[in-house]
């Protein structure tokens, strides 16, 4: 249990216990207390005085399956608020084996410096230069890096958009396969990276530091219940078979799915791009359905994308990207949307906030819609740094703002994901509450407001929503700190005291249903705290007028929920 | 009467002469439901999430016409 913390201005390390303040945190609830604990609200985000933390989930590191997810966590350059984004791949199992809670990035490098950050097999710390590898792309960058420290490393790096320090630059992280295709996209936590001079953070595979259990019976007995009730699942043999991509054309059907900027709810070519084609393409040409992109996942939700020789194109083709880059574009050739996942990965870009970029971009009238080349022609010169290449890298607002376009689905400057608000009023809430801004993990409350999928709620009325979303953000806040998988949450259907018993087991202490809300409060309060300090009010908790005004087809409904209704979600 | 049918996700997967891409034509009685389609598959009901035909969502009480595309979903979670 310690915290390494990398001083990039003097090139110092320092190895601390974790303060009792921060105990029992890992993940998303570590990386919110710290920033609001010890990063300026007004402070430049790409300044000395903000922070990057990276955080295994507190479960991380343990037998759990699916339980690899990590926290990056800084304040925004994006939103200018608190951000955390989380990833998958393995970094986090194989920091927490090294008995790492977190690596804290401090104050700002000299001009032009370039940093690797390597942990090795005995979790020590240590800055290398790395001014050999700036300017790379992803994929290269952990060629050379593995080649030069080995294979069995998880590499956690930036690409030129993270350098370029553009707000739509993502962290990219490694898979199971070694692939630099897992993203922490949202927020920009990039360009923090890149304004740190660190180009990657290399971790050491098989160490054998980590933190004990302190019930460890209790704690296999937990673990077990769990993923069986993941096998149980019926939803699991779906993500196994299509991916996330399985959602695709339900959402569609239900008219939720954002179209050509979401002028519409429905794109008439889905088939085309729909998780049942993406499967049947991939298996034709060779690739590979239900792969397993993360440590310990029992789903395999992840895929490979293969062109029609065979060969590697992506991994993996997920439904948020099949939307940012396919229907949001109206563009209906998978190749090109695969082509764009690669691409994003590789220069190391949000796929949404990158998409939707392009969606404002094709919407102001700069490229028709479902011109697939124009949109991998913007990704690319996003890399070549050039100016409208940097407009779009800062993400659909900049984008909005350079062509005077106001059709920008933006929610705190956050571009909102692939669910539209108008047909789903539950997502309305999250989208304009989230301290994240415009996120759809932060309350996924999709299937609440459909009753064929076992939903309460009506998703063209407000009655219900705000406390609905309101229980699922607090619910998540702890799903992001104990590093389960979003996907795995199937798992809960054994009971939450069997989840509270694995963090029990962990600590030794008790921990309760109540203590699990009671956390998740206290982390959305921090996060909304830091928020205030840094200049949002109840303004802020809003969505862009064209979701209260622009009646989406084919339901033709706008955002019902008031701003007081809003202002409501965080009674607490 | 006939009808075509789309089964989504993993619906299909042991349902004879349908494929995962253009789905399968079935003969039906001409007062059959949405419902009876999916008990005429043997699909359980629980597996089943929303039902559209021709493009519009529908009950399972829906009663079909000749030529009906009917596509039927699986319930979703995730994100």
């Amino acid at each position: 249990m310690k915290i390494i913390k990398i001083d990039v201005q003097n090139q110092g390390i320092e190895n601390i216990e974790v303060p009792q303040e921060y105990a029992g945190l890992g993940g998303r609830g570590l990386t919110s207390l710290m920033i609001n604990q010890e990063v300026p609200p007004t402070c430049d985000p790409l300044g000395p005085d903000n922070k990057l933390i990276f955080a295994p989930g507190y479960l991380s590191g343990t037998t759990l399956v699916n339980s690899s997810r990590f926290s990056i966590g800084a304040k925004s350059p994006l939103t200018g608020g608190i951000k955390e984004s989380n990833v998958g791949g393995t970094v986090a199992a194989d920091l927490a084996h090294l008995g790492i809670t977190a690596l804290v990035v401090e104050g700002q490098p000299s001009e032009n410096a370039c940093y690797l950050l390597k942990i090795d097999i005995d979790g020590k710390a240590e800055l290398i230069d790395g001014g050999a590898y700036k300017g790379l792309r992803t994929y290269e960058l952990v060629t050379q890096l593995k080649k030069t420290y080995g294979e069995k490393n998880s590499i956690t790096c930036i690409g030129p958009a993270g350098e370029l320090q553009l707000t739509a630059a993502s962290v990219q992280t490694t898979d199971a396969d070694g692939r630099p295709c897992r993203a922490a996209g949202r927020g920009g936590l990039g360009a923090v990276m890149g304004s740190k001079g660190l180009k990657a953070v290399i971790v050491a595979q098989g160490g054998k530091l980590t933190d004990p259990l302190l019930d460890m019976d209790a704690f296999k007995a937990a673990a077990r219940n769990y993923a069986k009730a993941i096998k149980d699942d019926e939803g699991t043999e779906d993500l196994a078979q299509l991916g996330s991509a399985f959602l695709v054309a339900p959402i569609n059907a239900v008219g939720a799915f954002p179209t050509r900027n979401a002028r519409e709810g429905q794109f008439e070519d889905v088939e085309k791009i729909s998780g049942e084609t993406m499967a049947e393409v991939i298996k034709n040409r060779g690739g590979k359905n239900a792969h397993m992109g993360c440590a310990q996942c029992i789903i395999r939700c992840s895929n490979e994308y293969v062109d029609e020789k065979g060969d590697y194109v992506t991994s993996s083709l997920e439904y948020e990207t099949i939307w940012s880059m396919g229907g949001m574009l109206g563009n209906s050739d998978l190749d090109s949307i695969a082509k764009l996942d690669f691409l994003c990965d590789d220069i190391g870009l949000d796929t949404i906030s990158t998409g939707v970029a392009i969606a404002v971009a094709m919407d102001a009238g700069h490229k028709p819609f479902g011109d697939g080349q124009a949109a991998i022609e913007m990704v690319e010169e996003v890399a070549q740094g050039t100016d409208f290449g940097k407009i779009i890298g800062n993400g659909p607002a900049a984008v909005g703002k350079h062509f005077n376009h106001d059709r920008v689905p933006v929610m705190k400057n956050q571009s909102m994901a692939a669910y539209d608000p108008r047909a789903l009023q539950g997502m309305a809430v999250t989208y304009a509450t989230s301290p994240m801004g415009g996120d759809h993990t932060a309350g996924w409350v999709v299937a609440d407001n459909i009753a064929d999928w076992g939903g309460k709620l009506d998703p063209f009325k407000a009655e219900g929503q705000v406390e609905n979303s309101r229980n699922s953000q607090i619910h998540m806040a702890v799903v992001d700190t104990v590093g389960i998988c979003d996907f795995a949450q199937s798992g809960f259907a054994a009971g939450m005291d069997n989840a509270c018993h694995m963090v029990a087991a962990k600590s030794g202490k008790s921990f309760t249903e109540d203590d699990w809300t009671a956390l998740g409060k206290r982390i959305i309060k921090a996060e909304r705290e830091f928020n205030r300090k840094a200049g949002f009010t109840n303004k802020d908790d809003r969505l862009p007028k064209m979701f209260y005004e622009e009646p989406l087809p084919p339901h033709n409904k706008v955002v019902v929920i008031s701003d007081e209704e809003m202002d409501k979600t965080f009674d607490f | 009467m006939k009808i075509k049918i789309r089964l989504y996700g993993t619906l299909g997967n042991h349902i004879s002469g349908h494929d995962p891409l253009t789905g399968m034509e079935l003969e039906v009685p001409d007062d059959a439901t949405a419902g009876d389609l999916i008990d005429r598959l043997d699909i359980p009901r629980k597996k089943v999430g929303i039902i559209s035909v021709d493009g519009n969502l529908v009950k399972k009480s829906h009663p079909l016409q000749p030529g009906n595309v009917v596509r039927i979903y699986r319930p979703i979670a995730g994100g």
